[in-house]
C-alpha cells in the first residue's frame, strides 16, 4: 500500500490504517526508537504510541512524507521517554553519548525562552546543513537525528570509525561557528 | 541541559535531510547487495572459465575490482542485512554426535487483551489498598496497559531528580519492595494466570533501572511482562502490563544435520560483524519465544564471549504461513 493510501485510511478513521502503518514502517520507527532508549519493550511501547499520536494528528495533518512524519513522531516520543527516564536515574546509550558530543557545539551566553529557542534553532541549523557537503550531512543527520551509533554509520557509509569520528567532530565545530555568527545562545 | 535543547532544534530540520539520509543508507545498501550479487555472479563465470580452461593449466585471474567485494561474503556465510547466514558449518565430533528429538514443543504467542472491566477492578483494588490517584489506560488493542499515579509533589521530586542525576544508576530494594506491593495489591499476577497461564517471575536487572517481571508458561519465556518504575516516596510513577496467551503444540523436530544449513547470527544495532566460520564445538537445544532452536557455540570468540549461532529446530513451513510465529522467528534476528 503507497503512504497516500495510508494516509487515506487515518483521515477515514479506519484502523486498518495502524497495521499498514506498522507493516510498513514498523521497522523503522522501532530502529529510531531503539537507537535512543536500546529497551526492547521500550521501544516497542513508543512504535505503539506512535500509531496513536499518528491517529490524532491525522486529521487534520496530510505529511507529504508519512516516513519521516511517522519518525519524528517516535523520535519525539522516544526522547521524552528517555527524559523521563533518565530524570529517575536512567538513561545512557547513543542518546547520552549523543548529548554528550553536542556540548561542543553551545556558545557561551545567556538563556532565553525554550521553545523560541528550538524553533530558530531549527532553521538555523536547517540553514547550516543546506551548505554542508551531502556526505557530512548525512552522517550528521545519521548521528543526531536517527541517533545511530558510530559503528552502525561506519557500516552504512563504509567510512571507518576514526573518518566517521573526525567528520563529526569538524562538522560540530562548524556548528558551533554557524550558531555563533546567527548570535544563538543557549 | 543545553545540549538536549539543540537536539530538540535537530528533530525538527527539514524533512529532506531527514529522507535523504534514510533514503541513502538504504540505496548503499541495496548498491552493496548488488554489486556483491554481481561479484557472484562474475565468480561463477570466473570459475565456468576456469573449469573450461583446465587443461590449458591457465590460472583464474579475478578483476582487481572484485577483492573488496569478495571479502564482504566469504565462503561458508552470507550476509543479509544483520543477519549472518551460515552455511557447510564443520562440527567436532563431539558436536556432531548430538542427539536430536524426534518431536518437539513450540508455543504461539497471542495476545491478551484485557477488558476495561478488569482493568477498573485492578485499579478499584488498588485504590482501597491506598494507590491514590491513580489512572489507568488501555492501548488501542487493549493487550497493552499502562497505570499510574501523578507527582504529588512536584518540588521535591525535581529536587530529587536532581540528585539522582548524579547518582550510581540501579534499581533499588525499595522499589523491588513496592513493585511486589504493586502487583499484589492489584491482583494483577493472579489476573495475567488466570487469563494465560502464565506466571510472574522477578528478574533482577539493576542495569535496567526499572523493576521488572517477566512471564512465564511452562518453564518457557513469553514476552508477557510488568515493568514499574517509584518515585522516592514510594508511589508510583508508570507500570505498563502486556501479556499474551500461550497455545502449546508438540511437533516433528528437524534434525540438526539439516538444521544447521540454516544457522545464523544476528549483528543488529552497532554490533561488530567480523566473523570467520569457525568450527562448532557444542550444541545445546533452547527455546527461544516459544521456538525451538539448536544453539551451536563455534570455538571463535569476541569480547563478549563465545560466538552462538541458532537454527530453527522446527520445519520453517510451520511457522512461514502464521502471522504470529514469524514475529516470534522473526525476533531472533533482534531486527527492529
Amino acid at each position: 500500500m503507497n503512504d497516500s493510501e495510508i494516509v487515506s485510511l487515518y483521515w477515514a478513521r479506519d484502523e486498518a490504517a495502524i497495521s499498514e502503518s506498522d507493516a510498513k514502517y514498523g521497522a523503522y520507527c522501532r530502529s529510531i526508537a531503539w537507537n535512543i532508549l536500546q529497551i526492547d519493550e521500550d521501544a516497542d511501547e513508543i512504535v505503539n504510541d506512535t500509531w496513536l499520536g499518528a491517529w490524532n494528528a491525522m486529521p487534520p495533518h496530510r505529511p507529504s512524507v508519512l516516513s519521516t512524519f511517522l519518525g519524528k513522531i517516535t523520535r519525539r516520543l522516544s526522547l521524552k521517554r528517555w527524559r523521563f527516564k533518565n530524570a529517575r536515574k536512567r538513561g545512557g546509550g547513543e542518546t547520552a553519548l549523543a548529548l554528550d558530543e553536542l556540548m561542543d557545539c553551545i556558545p557561551d551566553g545567556k538563556s532565553v525562552d525554550e521553545h523560541l529557542e528550538v524553533e530558530h534553532l531549527s532553521r538555523v541549523i536547517d540553514d547550516f546543513l543546506a551548505g554542508l557537503p551531502k556526505a557530512e550531512r548525512q552522517v550528521f543527520v545519521r548521528r543526531y537525528w536517527y541517533m545511530s551509533s558510530i559503528a552502525e554509520i561506519c557500516r552504512q557509509y563504509g567510512f571507518s570509525k576514526s573518518k566517521t569520528e573526525s567528520m563529526l567532530h569538524r562538522t560540530r565545530k562548524k556548528l558551533l561557528v554557524k550558531l555563533n555568527e546567527e548570535g544563538v545562545f543557549l | 541541559m543545553k545540549s538536549e535543547i539543540l537536539l530538540d532544534a535537530i528533530g525538527e530540520i527539514r524533512e529532506a535531510f531527514i529522507h535523504e539520509a534514510a533514503a541513502d543508507s538504504r540505496r548503499s545498501r541495496f548498491w552493496l547487495k548488488t554489486a556483491i550479487a554481481a561479484a557472484a555472479v562474475l565468480i561463477l563465470c570466473f570459475a565456468a572459465i576456469f573449469i573450461t580452461r583446465l587443461g590449458h593449466r591457465t590460472p583464474p585471474v579475478p578483476p582487481p575490482e572484485l577483492g573488496p567485494l569478495i571479502s564482504e561474503a566469504p565462503a561458508g556465510a552470507s550476509k543479509e542485512e544483520n543477519i549472518l547466514w551460515y552455511h557447510n558449518l564443520s562440527f567436532t565430533d563431539e558436536a556432531a554426535s548430538y542427539d536430536s528429538p524426534a518431536t518437539v514443543d513450540l508455543c504461539v504467542f497471542r495476545d491478551a487483551v484485557f477488558t476495561d472491566e478488569e482493568i477498573d477492578s485492578a485499579v478499584l483494588r488498588l485504590q482501597e489498598a491506598g494507590w491514590t490517584d491513580m489512572t489507568s489506560t488501555r492501548y488501542h488493542d487493549g493487550s497493552l496497559v499502562f497505570f499510574s499515579q501523578p507527582e504529588r509533589d512536584p518540588k521535591t521530586l525535581d529536587e530529587t531528580i536532581e540528585a539522582k542525576r548524579n547518582s550510581p544508576a540501579g534499581i533499588t530494594d525499595a522499589d523491588v519492595e513496592h513493585a511486589r506491593q504493586f502487583i499484589s495489591d492489584s491482583g494483577l499476577d493472579q489476573l495475567i494466570f488466570e487469563k494465560t497461564s502464565v506466571t510472574l517471575v522477578l528478574e533482577a536487572a539493576p542495569a535496567r533501572n526499572d523493576v521488572v517481571f517477566y512471564g512465564y508458561y511452562d518453564g518457557l519465556e513469553t514476552g508477557s511482562y510488568i515493568r514499574m518504575s517509584f518515585y522516592d516516596n514510594g508511589d508510583l510513577a508508570e507500570a505498563k502490563l502486556y501479556a499474551v496467551v500461550p497455545e502449546k503444540r508438540t511437533v516433528s523436530a528437524l534434525p540438526l544435520a539439516e538444521a544447521k544449513e540454516h544457522a545464523f547470527r544476528g549483528i543488529l544495532y552497532g554490533g561488530g560483524d567480523d566473523y570467520e566460520p569457525h568450527e562448532v564445538r557444542s550444541v545445546r537445544f533452547e527455546y527461544r519465544d516459544g521456538l525451538p532452536y539448536y544453539i551451536l557455540t563455534l570455538d571463535e570468540t569476541v569480547a563478549n564471549g563465545p560466538v552462538e549461532l541458532r537454527a530453527l529446530a522446527i520445519d520453517f513451513s510451520l511457522i512461514e504461513n502464521d502471522e504470529r510465529l514469524h514475529a516470534q522467528w522473526a525476533k531472533q534476528f533482534d531486527l527492529p
